[in-house]
């Protein structure tokens, strides 16, 4: 096939074609579906994060008029399978058995009328519990005699696992240097714009499910598999999703409950989180800590690295993997050849921990890039030439990382060497240097970050070209606002050499699509667009058999070009695939395509901050990103990526942070207790450069979701330091907030002058 | 989030809302702009029988000035302080605390009544109505009184209203001469509750000494505070910068503020100290151009 980058779409910032119908309100989020008879849940959550279940009493609350029904754990016991995990734990109950572990457990749900009459019962089921100790503190939590959260788990650590390469004993004893730090992330909650919420309808045959989700295939095939009684079809829809960042993933209680009511009841049920609720009932991401050591020459070369890195899973170890990604990326972009890492994964009375936005990776690099900046400082060597010293070079790609990554491509020095030039940092440094002369505390602060994209098993796509000449593309991504709808009629209106207007792309419905993945982990354009471009191949090459018969001239004969077939030969002989449509009664393909291998984006960004003396608060003047997303299909979404994870980045160095009381209270579940950035609170402008090294896609996508989040808070954490130079104060963890800074301002005040 | 069940009444008039408070007072909340008592309401941690919407009464929405007196009847919503020119000529401080309360969407349905009723110990206007040494006038069917807003705001959510009474109006006796004034806000991030807010007013006399300096703290204190310490210290100078330095570090004087998870009690007093100062340096600024 001809390349695809010839066309007028492909590379072009289009405005995003979901826009339309969002703009006109015309979008149907969770909320916005209605049924006629449908009933209302409303569940009761434990108010204690670990306590047994004596007794439930239901009575008051069944008896409330326009109540339908009360279900606890005991009337839904054989109809749900609990969730069982892959590491040593009790298993999870739709609705908790006989014992909670977090603070907001779903226990029984109410079933009613309408909202306010559920929640009316809601207060009234009444449930008697024996609270026990509970431990929020994953350090407690490892402590003999700490209060167990898992009988079936020896302890609470219930993952535990290591990675080393090379020898790291040699690497220490030979080091002229080794720094040491402990660093950490802290709990955060992806705050969608849109909370959870499921509806569900029976007929008696089909079990339809709306859930605001990013996994709708994995939600069916949960479906299928616990139900005792699964019903004989089972079509999930998601509807338009207000905002996912990986919290939606995971397949919850309410979303098996739900339908489980609906198939019960007779009527259609739904559930909608509020606020408050969403906080405690769906994931939180983040809290990793880790105690790092680096171990280096005199002259900057690292020789080793040491690391024990600890995550607080929460309650259930539903996604103890999490800081495993942390630390097998824990060598960032350098090329360090001796490293042990051990990883910890512990249970605590917390909602349970779940990915987001970056999973893994943002802790990964914020501790390696956290590290570097110590080691630069210690050495008194400028943090881009160590950086330069020590990456991996193009010439060693791929390259398998100490802890088991393999790096596909990049040329990560000339990269770094290529932003220190954009970003003017030279004349940046300086101009920071004289304004902090003149008593202002201003920083630069700079970060380079390698990534993981592009993983999960396959995507699929259905492509039909109508007689009509219309495109339909349905799709297993299943994105959530990003624009991938634009970016793969883009593909397709370039490979088929027709109007962007002719294509429609539909996504989200198992009814439409059999199988399919979904939008995570930046996949989507990249492995999303390599199953749209398949399938746009497989139309090709049946409407060359059929142009090769109705030209008469053998199929090699043909060559392809913007939506015609012409004959090599006699160039007279033209068919365009309209016509093949047409005569044919229209094309289609259903495919899958396999990712094959990860690919790694990479990249340096950059921040500006100032520090204020007399509050220490910090305010983001600056940024700029270079990144390398292969080829970016539209620029103009890549940057919307880009920014919104920049700033989402930023508001987790600056403000965001889940806190619970020391008895395990989640004391913010409020977006004014919990400080999700505004614009207002972001820079005006974010400088957005790109970068193209091709990847193994057919459209050499590398993946662009996650790299603000990432790259981020290591570079807003170095420009704060800068800003307070010549004190030698360290950010050590996420979020750093105006009291820490004003408190260390006022210590190193004692100490010396400002 | 959803509200137990409750009877809405909708009076048309001040006597006839008056009259239900009469008849409902205990068991009825009146519901002004809605953004803080609808909040609770969801939260189901108020909980009334009765709720007597005032939206009907435009009676109470107005700015005027009155000999001495500048009125702001209760139902003024914070957009109308925050844009009023009579206040931003006469009254600027109350308009820029105004203009710093919460977004715009906050701002165009708050009221200044429903503010002060509420009684947030983070609420903005409280700072800069102690430093105004304004008056809340309260009204029921046995009549009328009008108490000083220090007096009134007893503690957090806690004031000096009768179930059977309603605010009617805020009264600000008037500054003349060469004063200066500003609001100094701390939030973290944008839009956000106060975390300290500090509303300084400095009156200066012909030969520029301060004749009055008036200094009210949100935030720090169980209500609204006045820093006495830091007014008595500058008062009857010529102020400098220097004096204002020393001044400032006076305002957290016997404070006790109170530690949650936005800020510690410490910080808060450092805080204080900080925007008092900030707040001072900018008034006297603005008072020494009209001097
Ligand atoms: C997102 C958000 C951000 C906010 N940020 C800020 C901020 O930064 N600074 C700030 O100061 N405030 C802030 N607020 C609060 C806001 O200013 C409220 O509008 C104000 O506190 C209450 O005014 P209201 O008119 O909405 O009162 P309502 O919510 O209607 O009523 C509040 C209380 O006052 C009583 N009440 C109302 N009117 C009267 C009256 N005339 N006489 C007697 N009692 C009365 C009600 O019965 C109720 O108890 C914020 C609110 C929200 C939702």
């Amino acid at each position: 096939m001809e390349s695809i980058f010839s066309g007028r779409y492909v590379g072009a910032p289009l405005r995003r074609i979901e826009d339309e119908r969002l703009l006109k309100g015309r979008a149907r989020f969770i909320d916005d579906i209605s049924l006629s008879g449908m009933l209302h849940a409303v569940f009761v959550r434990s108010p204690y994060p670990h306590a047994i279940i004596k007794s439930v009493d239901v009575s008051d609350a069944s008896r409330l008029r326009g109540v339908v029904a009360v279900l606890t754990y005991r009337d839904i016991a054989g109809s749900i399978k609990p969730w069982e995990f892959e590491v040593p734990s009790d298993p999870m109950y739709p609705l908790a058995r006989d014992k909670v572990r977090y603070y907001g457990e779903p226990v029984a749900v109410v079933v009613a009328e309408d909202p306010y009459l559920a929640a009316d019962a809601a207060e009234l089921v009444s449930i008697e519990y024996e609270p026990l100790e509970p431990v929020v503190d994953p350090l407690e939590a490892l402590e003999k005699g700490a209060p167990r959260i898992h009988e079936r788990a020896s302890s609470n650590a219930v993952y535990k696992k290591s990675y080393k390469c090379g020898s790291v004993e040699d690497a220490f004893s030979r080091a002229h240097v080794v720094v040491e730090d402990e660093l950490s992330m802290e709990r955060v909650y992806a705050a969608p714009m849109e909370p959870r919420g499921v509806v569900a309808h029976y007929d008696g045959e089909q079990l339809t499910v709306w859930s605001s989700t990013q996994t709708p295939f994995d939600l069916r095939d949960a479906i299928l598999e616990k139900f005792s009684d699964p019903p004989s079809s089972v079509r999930v829809i998601q509807p338009d999703v207000g905002g996912a960042f990986g919290a939606k993933i995971p397949t919850y209680p309410e979303d098996l409950v739900v339908p489980l009511l609906a198939m019960k009841l007779g009527r259609p049920v739904k559930w909608y989180s509020s606020r408050r609720e969403d906080f405690v009932a769906t994931v939180h991401g983040r809290d990793v800590r880790a105690r790092i050591s680096l171990a280096a020459t005199r002259d900057g070369k690292i020789l080793g690295i040491r690391a024990r890195i600890l995550g607080d899973l929460g309650a259930y170890p539903s996604d103890y993997w999490l800081p495993d990604v942390a630390a097998r990326i824990l060598t960032g972009a350098y090329n360090i050849r001796n490293g042990f890492v051990e990883v910890l994964g512990v249970c605590t009375n917390k909602t349970p921990l779940g990915p987001y936005r970056g999973a893994g990776r943002p802790e990964g690099i914020f501790f390696i890039e956290r590290m570097v900046d110590l080691l630069a400082d210690e050495l008194g060597m400028d943090p881009v030439e160590l950086r330069l010293a020590n990456m991996v070079r193009p010439e060693q790609m791929p390259y398998k990382n100490c802890f088991g990554f393999r790096y596909d491509s990049g040329d990560y020095p000339g990269t770094l060497r290529k932003a220190v030039d954009l970003f003017k940092v030279k004349d940046l440094s300086k101009w920071a240097r004289e304004e902090r002369g003149r008593g202002r505390l201003v920083g630069v602060g700079l970060a380079f970050y390698v990534e993981i994209t592009s993983g999960g098993p396959f995507e699929s796509a259905h492509v039909k070209l109508e007689p009509s000449g219309r495109v339909s593309i349905i799709v297993g991504s299943t994105p959530t606002g990003q624009g991938d709808a634009t970016g793969f009629a883009q593909l397709a209106a370039d490979i088929l050499g027709t109007s962007i207007d002719k294509i429609e792309v539909s996504w989200g419905d198992t009814g439409l699509i059999g199988e399919g993945v979904g939008t995570f982990g930046s996949r989507t354009m990249a492995v999303g667009g390599g199953a749209v471009i398949k399938a746009l191949e497989e139309i090709i090459k049946k409407a060359r058999k059929e142009a090769a018969k109705m030209l008469r001239v053998g199929e090699e004969e043909l060559e392809y070009r913007k939506g015609r077939f012409v004959a090599r030969r006699s160039p007279d002989r033209i068919i365009t695939l309209l016509d093949i449509a047409a005569a044919t009664g229209g094309l289609e393909a259903k495919v899958h395509y396999d990712p094959g291998r990860p690919v790694y984006p990479f990249g340096a960004h950059l921040a500006i901050v100032e520090v204020e003396k007399d509050t220490g608060r910090v305010r983001v003047l600056g940024y700029k990103s270079l990144d390398d997303v292969g080829k970016a299909i539209n620029p103009l979404l890549v940057e919307g990526q880009i920014v919104g994870g920049v700033v989402q980045g930023l508001g987790e160095v600056l403000y965001e942070q889940i806190v619970y009381s020391r008895d395990g209270a989640l004391l913010t579940q409020s977006l004014s207790d919990y400080g999700v950035p505004t614009a207002l609170d972001a820079p005006a402008r974010v400088e957005v450069h790109l970068q193209e090294t091709p990847t193994h896609h057919p459209h050499k996508v590398r993946g662009v979701g996650e790299i603000g989040a990432i790259a981020a808070p290591p570079a807003i954490a170095r420009a704060i330091e800068e800003a307070l130079k010549p004190l030698k104060i360290r950010v050590r963890k996420t979020p750093v907030k105006p009291e820490e800074i004003h408190r260390m301002l006022q210590q190193a005040g004692k100490e010396d002058d400002v | 989030m959803y509200p137990p069940s409750f009877k809405l009444l909708v009076p048309q008039s001040l006597d006839e809302a008056l009259k239900m408070l009469a008849e409902h007072g205990g068991e009825a909340k009146l519901l002004a702009g809605g953004h803080s008592l609808i909040p609770l309401m969801k939260l189901r941690l108020a909980r009334p029988a009765y709720v007597i919407y005032l939206g009907k009464l435009k009676e109470l929405s107005y700015i005027r000035e009155e000999g001495d007196t500048i009125r702001v009847g209760a139902l003024t919503t914070h957009s109308e302080i925050e844009s009023s020119e009579l206040l931003r000529e006469r009254c600027p401080l109350l308009a820029e605390t105004a203009s710093k309360i919460g977004d715009r969407q906050v701002r165009n349905m708050g009221t200044i009544g429903g503010s002060i009723a509420h009684a947030d110990p983070a609420a903005d206007y409280p700072a800069a109505l102690v430093a105004l040494e304004a008056e809340v006038v309260l009204k029921s069917v046995n009549g009328e009184r009008a108490v000083k807003v220090s007096d009134f705001i007893k503690g957090p959510y806690i004031t000096d209203i009768d179930p059977q009474e309603l605010i009617t109006e805020i009264r600000i006796p008037v500054v003349n001469g060469a004063v200066g004034s500003s609001y100094e806000k701390l939030v973290f991030r944008a839009s956000d509750f106060a975390i300290v807010g500090v509303a300084a007013l400095i009156v200066l006399g012909k030969d520029g000494t301060a004749e009055r300096v008036r200094v009210g703290m949100t935030g720090v204190a169980e209500g609204p505070v006045r820093a006495q310490g830091v007014e008595e210290e500058l008062e009857g100078k010529k102020i400098t910068e220097e004096d204002i330095d020393k001044a400032s570090k006076k305002a957290s004087e016997g404070l006790n503020p109170p530690s949650d998870i936005r800020a510690s009690s410490e910080y808060r007093k450092a805080m204080a100290e900080a925007l008092t100062r900030r707040a001072l340096i900018k008034a006297l600024s603005e008072a020494k151009k009209k001097a």
